[in-house]
């Protein structure tokens, strides 16, 4: 569990962070988002140790960073400022966080493979791309096994490929019990992934919510064997319900739980139950923070 | 600590920067001790005296700029390839991040020290058999000539260490160390000797016994510079420690 309370960060007369407080708690994916600038990037580094905040607390599991005991063994990490030698293969940049962490360096190998990067671990980063420093980011990131994993942008440098297959690495490792904070200023990267979203926009929190709470309320999309019985149903419940295409219905002012409900008591099989919500929600937020910036 | 000083250790080796820079110490202290051997007798030096011994082995120093760069990389360097941000989430004790680093530049200081002192002798004996001489090694002060250059390598990449902790800009550190050297210093020793010989760069010379000027002790010389080290790097660490990674 990752909480922050008050955290406040200044550069000069800039406050890059003003007063955030969150909490993202074990076994789900808390996704931080805001536009490029809103001081994710900061937040996460006082988070980390690696910048001091002005003011307020950080506890990774109930302890600063600095106190953790093996910091690998429980936090990974990926940032942007993570670099690596040019010079250095892949495996060796590997091999060095292994031993300075006292891992075990049979680790190296098991996380190069679960990164998908054991061909070119005997190649020298310099002539790795933006997606393989991001992978070799994440190996060094999964070393330890930690219980915690702090993201911040890994999707940059990605392939739609290699952003699908992060989005399914940070799932399984949330249903392994492990905290997962993950940023980006890409709404749809997240989206898809987060139980939880903080939004921050110019240094605060501007919205903290669950998936289900920005999902009440919004669009859910059904594709059903019996379209006609279940907009009787819906309606019958006081849902709005319209034809959206052969055999689907958009429904609004229903969860999908609550959809999955009605259709399962009426013994309706269903091919398809999806909600635009937490995105179409999320965007609109997002489209709002980004026309004030532009605006100001 | 170990564990630190290991992976130190294992950084240079991943690299070929430090296998470059002793390669580069071997062939500038050769050729400086060749050169020397020369020199002094084209000058008239009786190479078997005292005086010839320390002309011709007291460039076995040579080499100890370049552990001064190779220390400043070790530090400095971090922050140039982005690895100090991997490096301080594994140990976010930036004192014993700092320290490793001091010891393990120290330690491949001594090396390179050893290796230079190893080349120079071999050179010199070479040398002086080349014009009809016998290098005097037991009479003359030649083992503390080069047990100094050993010191002096290991301390100037302590040195270089230190700095580069406490600058951050490895190019900037680089460039700055050499100008002091080469030219702030001479300069200050040339205006008031008393004062000069106490300066880091006339103090490695005094390690090797260089017969120019009037120069500290080795003892006091290998204090001095131990000194400035040790001085520069709790400055480092206390910057470090307050300012983000």
């Amino acid at each position: 569990m990752i909480e922050l309370r008050n955290v406040t960060k200044r550069f000069g007369a800039t406050v890059a962070v003003d007063e955030v407080s969150f909490t993202a708690p074990s076994g789900k994916v808390t996704g931080f988002l805001g536009p490029n600038g809103a001081g994710k990037t900061s937040t996460i580094r006082v988070l980390l140790g690696l910048a001091r905040p002005d003011d307020g607390e950080v506890r990774i599991g109930g302890v600063p960073y600095q106190d953790l005991g093996s910091p690998r063994r429980e936090v990974g990490a990926v940032l942007d400022s993570i670099g690596f030698h040019p010079a250095r293969t892949g495996r060796n940049h590997l091999r060095v966080l292994a031993l300075a962490a006292g891992l075990d360096p049979r680790r190296v190998d098991e996380v190069l493979e679960l990164v998908d990067l054991q061909a070119a671990a005997g190649r020298k980063v310099g002539g790795y791309s933006l997606g393989m420093r991001q992978r070799l980011a994440l190996a060094g990131a999964l070393l330890g096994d930690p219980a915690v994993l702090v993201l911040d942008e890994p999707a940059n440098g990605l392939d739609p490929a290699g952003v699908a297959w992060l989005r399914q690495l940070i799932t399984s490792w949330a249903a392994q019990g492990r905290t997962v904070l993950v940023s980006s200023h890409v709404l749809t990267e997240i989206a898809l992934v987060a139980d939880r979203v903080v939004i921050i926009d110019r240094g605060k929190v501007v919205r903290e919510a669950t998936a289900a709470e920005l999902g009440a309320g919004a669009t859910v999309i059904v594709r059903a064997a019996d379209t006609e019985r279940l907009a009787e149903l819906a309606l019958a419940r006081g849902w709005v319900v319209e034809p959206a295409g052969p055999d689907r219905l958009a429904i609004v002012g229903a969860t999908l739980a609550e959809v999955g409900e009605v259709a399962a008591g009426a013994m309706i099989a269903l091919s398809e139950l999806s909600a635009t919500s937490a995105t179409a929600q999320l965007e609109n937020l997002f489209l709002d923070l980004t026309t004030t910036e532009v605006a100001s | 600590m170990t564990r630190l000083l290991r992976a130190e250790i294992l950084k240079l080796r991943t690299t070929r920067t430090v296998w470059g820079l002793l390669i580069a110490t071997v062939a500038l202290t050769g050729a400086a001790v060749a050169g020397a051997v020369i020199v002094a007798d084209n000058a008239g030096t009786a190479l078997e005296s005292d005086e010839g011994v320390r002309l011709v082995l007291h460039v076995s120093g040579a080499g100890a700029v370049l552990v001064l760069v190779l220390g400043i990389i070790m530090t400095a360097g971090e922050y140039r390839q982005g690895t100090a941000t991997d490096t301080f989430l594994t140990t976010p004790d930036r004192w014993q991040v700092l320290g490793a680093k001091l010891v393990a530049a120290a330690g491949v200081g001594a090396l390179f020290g050893v290796l230079s002192a190893g080349v120079a002798l071999l050179v010199a004996t070479h040398m002086y058999q080349l014009k009809g001489y016998t290098i005097p090694l037991d009479a003359s002060g030649a083992g503390s000539i080069l047990l100094g250059a050993v010191f002096y390598a290991s301390l100037f990449g302590a040195l270089g260490a230190a700095l580069g902790s406490l600058v951050r800009n490895q190019i900037g550190a680089i460039v700055g160390c050499l100008a002091w050297l080469f030219v702030a210093e001479q300069i200050v020793l040339g205006i008031a000797p008393s004062f000069g010989r106490y300066l880091p760069a006339a103090a490695g010379r005094a390690l090797v016994r260089d017969p120019a000027g009037s120069l500290l002790t080795q003892p006091t010389a290998g204090l001095v510079l131990a000194l400035y080290a040790a001085v520069i790097m709790a400055a480092g660490i206390y910057v470090e420690r307050r300012r983000d990674a």
